[in-house]
């Protein structure tokens, strides 16, 4: 009697690009799309193609790092200027209240930037939200330093856009 | 589609050549094609859905920013104007998005188990959120603010402030955050982002930081139990129990019983 054949009975071979299980009888690598049954030159240029795209993430996620560095830099400034405020004002709590407030929102932006590796299109979005709601609501002055900081966050959420579709296209 | 071969192999099938595929294949072994939509596809629904809710949020930010910094809006009825604009938005973008929110409205896990665990943990945290605040306020900001205040002069003030502070928003914020954004960001993040950053916006359009260390967790909670049943019932249930429990402690406070 003639069986099916089991999926588990195929042997199991590695992929030369990605290195992830492939069956016997597979044309294509469902990891990477890896031409398995192709000419030598056509996997060549396909191996080729993978290594210029993770190069690309590459360097698409070393710009998206800038945006945790400023999240960085703004969770410091903001809490060093919660603490001067605090020690220079010494007449009612007012100094008590820019500690508490400018200390949440050193937190928030501290945990965002360190969030950011993992999750950077969420980290990116919100940050930038909190701080133009920070300069709608006057927490946050200066036209060069906001606009600055603007557009290297709005460049980092461009460039975590453009990582993650590399990253869902190629499978990275 | 199901797939009922011989060959068991999958009930997943490529999106190109129909053939079975794994089910946690991203290329098809078969004939090599993504699947998922193609790069500038996927690019045009993704820009297309980051200005749709940038404006939902854009609109709600206005409204927000206008309701708590411009005191020659205050009182009754511009927070009724205010509320009606923002029912008005999440209304119009729920009839947009109908396609994708379809599925929030039904209740197919209905379980009253699950009503009164979820119901009676929004009262407890209400009430430890509520005594928390009460501390900070009056040792920090030394001030006290209460809801009631703002309808005190009505016919029935407990019956208004119920509404408009307990059931209003647990309806209209939960379609808006948890149905319009977090649903809405599921076409351009991962669902745990989606629920992330719906909650943060929804903590920020609160328009207080000191809250932020309640709202945020409230929020999480919210998007995480309406991604995981699937339902914006439920969700409705906790916002509205956790806020009727501040209006009843704000009612016990004031001697109003």
């Amino acid at each position: 009697m003639d069986l099916a054949p089991n999926p588990t009975d195929f042997k199991k071979y590695i992929c030369k690009c990605c290195c992830d299980t492939i069956n016997e009888q597979d044309q294509f690598c469902q990891h990477c799309g890896f031409p398995l049954q192709e000419t030598d030159e056509l996997q060549q240029r396909f191996i080729n193609n993978r290594g210029y795209n993770k190069e690309q993430l590459k360097k698409l996620e070393s710009k998206i790092e800038y945006a945790a560095i400023i999240f960085y830099i703004l969770a410091g400034l903001l809490f060093l200027a919660g603490l001067l405020i605090f020690f220079f004002n010494t007449q009612n709590n007012l100094g008590v209240i820019f500690l508490v407030t400018n200390g949440i929102l050193a937190i928030l932006f501290f945990c965002l930037g360190a969030m950011s590796d993992k999750y950077p299109l969420a980290s990116i979005i919100c940050g930038l939200t909190l701080y133009l709601i920070s300069i709608v609501t006057g927490l946050s002055s200066g036209i060069i330093i906001n606009l600055l900081v603007l557009v290297a966050l709005t460049t980092a959420l461009i460039n975590a856009f453009k990582a993650q579709s590399i990253r869902k296209q190629h499978n990275l | 589609m199901e797939i009922t071969g011989p060959t068991g192999l999958s009930n997943h099938q490529c999106i190109h050549c129909n053939q079975p595929i794994a089910e946690e294949a991203s290329f098809c072994n078969h004939c090599g094609s993504l699947q998922a939509l193609p790069d500038y596809e996927d690019a045009e629904i993704r820009q297309n859905r980051v200005l749709l809710l940038s404006f939902f949020f854009g609109v709600h930010l206005v409204v927000c920013l206008l309701a708590n910094f411009n005191h020659s809006v205050r009182g009754l009825f511009p927070l009724l104007i205010f509320d009606g604009i923002l029912s008005i938005v999440t209304i119009v973008y729920t009839v947009l998005l109908r396609k994708e929110l379809g599925h929030i409205f039904r209740w197919v896990q209905f379980s009253f188990l699950k009503i009164i665990i979820y119901g009676s943990s929004a009262v407890v945290a209400a009430v430890a959120v509520n005594l928390i605040v009460k501390w900070l306020n009056r040792t920090i900001f030394d001030t006290e603010s209460y809801y009631y205040y703002a309808f005190s002069h009505l016919k029935y003030a407990k019956l208004v402030t119920v509404m408009v502070v307990a059931l209003q928003p647990a309806f209209f914020e939960e379609l808006a955050f948890r149905g319009v954004m977090q649903e809405g960001l599921k076409k351009v993040v991962d669902t745990k982002q989606a629920i992330f950053i719906s909650a943060f916006l929804f903590s920020l359009l609160h328009m207080s930081i000191i809250s932020f260390f309640w709202l945020m967790p409230f929020a999480l909670w919210l998007g995480y139990v309406q991604s995981k049943e699937e339902t914006i019932w439920y969700g409705v249930i906790i916002h509205f129990c956790f806020n009727t429990t501040a209006c009843f402690l704000e009612f016990f406070e004031l001697n109003l019983f």
